[in-house]
Formats: C-alpha cells, structure tokens, sequence
C-alpha cells in the first residue's frame, strides 16, 4: 500500500509519462516527405517524448521511495482549499464567455471579483466596484493610449 | 578603446530625454512588481511584451532593462522587510538582511543592498562591456554543432544543476521543449501537436506561459493557501544612513560579491543562486565578525547582493552576443527580440549598436536612478505591501488578462492561460522549477533548429557533433554535469553500506 501523500506524486510521475507516450504515438501519426527522413520535423519530437515518458518513469519511482519531498507530500501541511481555487476558475470561464460578447471592461470586472471571493472577501459589490475601476484604467492605457487591440464591448463602444 | 567608444554610444542613447523617461518607468514598475511576493522581472516584463507592438525597439529596451534591475531591487526589499524571498537568488539576502531589519537596521540593509547593486550594476555593465566584443569574435567561428552543443549545456546547467531535484528540473524542461514544439515547422511547413486548432499554428505564446505560470499559477496557490496578507512587515526605524562600520564592512562584499557574480552569470550555465551562496559562504569565511552570521551580519547582505546584481549583468552576455537565454527573464527578453524581429547572436553587436549599447548604458542608468529615487521612496514600496491581498491578487489577473488578450485577443488563448495556471499550482505543490519550462519553450526551437542545419551540412551524419573539438568539449561537459553528481552519490552510498555491514 502506498501511503497516502506519496499518491498525488505519483499521479503527476504517472501523467508525466503519459504525456511522453502520448506525444510519441501522435507523433507516430505524422506523415513526413522521405526528402526530410533523416531529421525531419519528427525527430525532435520522437526524442522529447522518449524522454518525457523515461522522466515520468522516474519521478513515479521517487515518488514510491518518498523521496519526493515538497508541500503536496508532506502530511502535516495544510491541504490547499480547492473551493477556492475553483471560484477562480468559474470566474475565468466567465470571462472568457463574457470577453467576446460584453467586451474587456465587464469580462475582467467579473473575473476580479470572483477572485477577491476566493480570497475570502465577501463584499462583491464593492470588488466589483474597485474591479470595474481597474479594468477600465487597465483597457484605456491599453487599448487606448498603447493602442492594443483589446476588441469591443457595450462599454468600450462609447471610448 | 573600441568597447569604451561604443558604450558611450550607448550612453548618447540612453541619456536623451526620452530614454532616461522610459528608464525610470520601467525602474519604478519593476520595483513596484517586484516587491509583490513570488513576482519578478519575468513576469513584468512579459507583461508588457504587447508595448512591442507599438513602442520602438530601443526604447522598449530600455524600458526592459529598467524592469530588470528595478524588480530585483524590489526583490531584495521584500527579502529584507518581510522574509518571503520572490527567487532563489534572494534567499541568501532574506537569512541576513531579515535579521537585521527585526534589530531596527533595515535602512541599513536595504542601503547596502542598493549600493552594492549599483557597485556590482558597475561592474558588470563595464564587465559586458569588454568581453561582449571578445565573446562575439569567439562566437564568429561557431557552427551549427557547436551551437547546439552549447544549447544542451545551457539546457543541462539550467535545469538539472542548481535546484533541488535533477529530476522534476528536467522534467520542467522538457515540459518547456514540448510546448515550443507546437506550431508550423519552419523548415518543413509540418503542423506539429496543433490538433486541429487554428489558434495553434504560430504556435503558443510565451506570453501565456509566463504569466500563466507566474501569475495565475500564483494566485491559485495563495487563494488556495487563503493567504490574507498578515505578513508581518518589519517598520523602518532609527538612522536611515549607513554608519562608518557599515560601510566598512560591506565594500569588500560589494567588490567580491561583483567579481563573483559577473563570469558566473556570464557562463552559458547562469543563474544567481550559485553565486550569492558562494558569496555568503566567501564572506562568512573572511568576516572579522563571523558570529554575526545568522543574526544580521552586514557582509551577508552586502556581498550576495552585489553577486544578483553582477550576475543579472552578466547573463545579458550569452543571451545578446550568442542568442543563448540562461535565465526565465532573459528568455523573455530573447522573444522580445524576436518579436522586433532581431535574432541576437554575434552578429547583433554590430547590426544593432544602438540597441545592444543603448540597452548595456541603461542598465546603468538604472541602476543610478534606482540608488538616488527608489532607495528613498522606499516606505512608499513597502506600502504597495499593504494593499488588501485580495485586491491585488484579483488585480494582477485582469492585468494577466489584458497581456493574454491583448496580443490575440483569443479567447482560446485566456483558456490556455487558465490551464497553464493550473499547470503553475500543481509545479508549485510538487515543487517542479518553473525557469525551465520558460527557457525550453524559447530555447527548445533554435536548438532544433542549430541541430537540423548541423545534420544538413553533415548530411545526416551525428558524429558531427563529437568530432569537432569544441562541441565534443561542450557535450562532455553536459553529461558530466548531468551523470557525474548522481554517480558519486551511490559510489558513497554503496561505500557507507560496505563499510556500516563491515
């Protein structure tokens, strides 16, 4: 039985691996011109990904030594609070549907306030007050004076 | 005398208005990032990547520049004022310089920091200054094999030399490599890992990696640590100036830690942290007061200061006379170059003067600002600190966004950042490097592609690369350094289990 804190470890031995494999079979895929079959655009990649699943070998076999010392493995550490996390990423996948149908200022506005949520604040209407403030300054220094194209919104169509 | 009449070309550059303008806002951006937490001049930087659009070159430059030594310097502050050191560079200034602000002497330790950055700012620039121009004439004779053999030494040193693990710095690195093989082949017009998607073809942007790793990744970790900011800022108080004992004992740190800390970072190997621990170490053995170690000493602080700052100078050498990024920051710089255009490599010094001069003179002028306007605005850093964590973290991701969307405006790429967040807490927790990944990504392309002209004039034949004096030395160094440390490790492993069973 593998202790507990060694599993997170040796999931991220296991994925590492599986990346490495992954990209030799995709890699396997590809159909090169015999004009390039020596060096082609596949060698580089067949190596990356032998190497990568010898890494990810690796790493599972320190993992099983617990020999991997770092936060995610030490037992008395505090786990981090995944809620948290994930109200940023909801608040990230907010701003990426809003980005391209209200426009920068309102998408960031929500994504800061899920943030400062995550954070444990508890006062939306006031993060998304000083949030809508930022985004603003953030779009017009941008978009405006830096000349960046940040797209359109319901907003930004009166700058 | 050529070197010298090319540096005051620089400074011609550097000294205009104008310039000196883009200078201190770079000085005063990068401090300002740089004394947040786990944020430094990598991020900055590539955070303002999109002003390449529209800023001219050599002012950008100079901008970059001014953020590269400002973030170190708001680096060391946070080090000293709160002991939460943002890189591996300013543990060793953290171990002394906290000590010494909890005994009321943090004016002092933060002069000592900033004078001896600018002794060590000194240095250096003199320091690339004279050997840009030898490096390049070495660098002329270069080939494909060599500067491949070059690039996997660079690759070794940075990932599976300084660290804690060989293994997760490899594994960063690779990481790194695969990301920098998505996108058209060059050579070929081969979609390479795009699945299909359009966004995928010009491959990604280093921009998404740095700051999803850096910034999202970041935040993830301190929402996730429901970290609320109650660090405890130690208050400046008592004389704000260095007495005639502290300076000393700190010039000789300055000077030592200065000519530690150039040719080291000058190496294709770079990195800060070796030098500031040799040069703890160096002035712990020859300090009059080495019971002081520990408890505050001023040398401790003086001479690994000054080594950051020589060595930050120094990783500028291979990164603008053979292209060769050593460090996160520099692998930034390097796609700054590349989005202007400019492959920096032995040929720049001459097709760029203005550039590369003007860019070696404002590091300088930094340097200059940063002793005469940042030291004593320091108490105005250290209040950047006390905004409420929640809002500055949520800040710094809208302006992670505006860097995202603002080169693409995709919202693929915002999904990628999210993701590649998320890849930056899970390396944060398993303790994985994150530099690697940076260098790898930016570097990984330009080896491929060093080492398919090396095949090409050798029409497919490997032994090129160790049948050349020079590429053989280098690739020999590289497995040394990669094989040789672990093998002593379980000669004396195997050594102490012989002799414990005997």
């Amino acid at each position: 039985m593998i202790p507990r804190s060694q599993r997170g470890a040796l999931a991220v031995g296991l994925a590492v691996a599986t990346i490495g494999l992954a990209v030799l079979a995709i890699t396997l895929q590809v159909q090169t011109s015999p004009m390039y079959s020596r060096v082609g655009p596949t060698a580089f990649p067949y190596g990356i990904g032998a190497v990568l699943s010898l890494l990810g070998l690796l790493l599972m076999l320190d993992a099983r030594r617990g020999s991997w010392i770092c936060e995610a493995t030490e037992t008395n550490a505090d786990k981090p609070d995944w809620k948290a996390i994930a109200i940023i990423v909801t608040g990230f996948v907010a701003a990426m549907i809003l980005v391209a149908t209200v426009g920068f200022i309102i998408a960031a506005t929500a994504l800061f306030t899920a943030a400062t949520i995550a954070f444990g604040l508890r006062k939306p209407v006031k993060s998304a007050a000083i949030g809508f403030v930022i985004a603003f300054i953030a779009y017009f220094t941008f978009a405006k004076l830096l000349g960046l194209r940040m797209g359109t919104g319901i907003i930004e169509r009166f700058l | 005398m050529d070197s010298l009449a090319s540096l005051a070309h620089g400074f011609s550059v550097a000294l205009t208005p104008v310039a000196i303008l883009w200078c201190m806002l770079g000085v005063t951006l990068g401090t300002a990032i740089g004394v947040l937490p786990g944020l430094g001049p990598a991020l900055t930087i590539a955070l303002l990547l999109p002003i390449t659009f529209q800023v001219e070159a050599t002012n950008a430059f100079i901008l970059f520049a001014g953020i590269y030594f400002g973030a170190m310097f708001g680096g060391s502050t946070t080090s000293i004022l709160i002991n939460t050191p943002g890189e591996s560079a300013t543990i060793v200034t953290a171990l002394e310089g906290h000590k010494m602000a909890k005994k009321g002497r943090g004016a002092q330790a933060l002069a000592t920091a900033a004078i001896g950055s600018f002794v060590a700012g000194t240095i250096g620039v003199i320091g690339i200054t004279f050997l840009a121009p030898v490096v390049v004439s070495f660098a002329l004779r270069f080939g494909p094999p060599e500067y491949f053999a070059l690039m996997v030494l660079a690759f070794i040193t940075v990932s599976a030399v300084l660290g804690v693990s060989r293994l997760r710095g490899l594994t960063s690195l690779f990481i790194g490599l695969l990301i920098g093989l998505v996108g058209i082949d060059l050579q070929t017009g081969q979609a390479r890992f795009t699945f299909g998607v359009p966004e995928l073809l010009d491959g990604i942007d280093v921009v998404v990696i740095c700051v999803g790793l850096f910034a999202v990744g970041e935040t993830f970790y301190l929402a996730g640590r429901h970290y609320m900011g109650q660090d405890e800022i130690v208050p400046i108080r008592g004389s704000l100036w260095m007495s005639r004992s502290d300076w000393a004992r700190s010039w000789k740190g300055w000077l030592r830690g200065a000519f530690i800390g150039f040719p080291i970072g000058a190496l294709p190997a770079g990195g800060a942290e070796v030098p500031t621990f040799l040069s703890y170490w160096l002035e712990k053995r020859l300090s009059k007061h080495p019971e002081e170690f520990g408890h505050g000493a001023i040398e401790g602080v003086a001479g690994p200061e000054a080594a950051n700052n020589a060595s930050a100078a120094g990783v500028l050498v291979p990164m603008l006379t053979l292209g060769l990024p050593t460090s996160a920051t520099a692998a930034i710089m390097l796609s700054a170059f590349q989005s202007y255009g400019i492959n920096p490599g032995p040929m720049l010094l001459s097709t760029q003067p203005d550039l590369v001069w003007g860019l070696i003179a404002s590091l300088y002028i930094a340097n200059v600002l940063l002793l005469v306007l940042n030291l004593p605005l320091v108490g105005l850093w250290v209040r950047i600190l006390h905004i409420p964590k929640p809002y500055l973290y949520a800040g710094i991701l809208i302006f992670a966004m505006v860097g995202t969307y603002g080169i693409s405006q995709s919202v693929f790429d915002l999904g990628l950042l999210l993701a590649v967040g998320f890849l930056g807490l899970l390396m944060r927790l398993y303790d994985f490097p994150t530099s690697p990944v940076i260098i790898g990504m930016i570097l990984g392309p330009l080896a491929e592609q060093e080492f398919r002209r090396a095949m090409i004039t050798s029409q497919g034949d490997v032994t090129v690369f160790f049948t050349r004096p020079l590429s053989l030395s280098l690739i020999v160094i590289a497995l040394a350094l990669l094989f040789v440390p672990p093998l002593i490790g379980f000669i004396r492993s195997r050594r102490q289990r012989t002799n414990a069973a005997a």
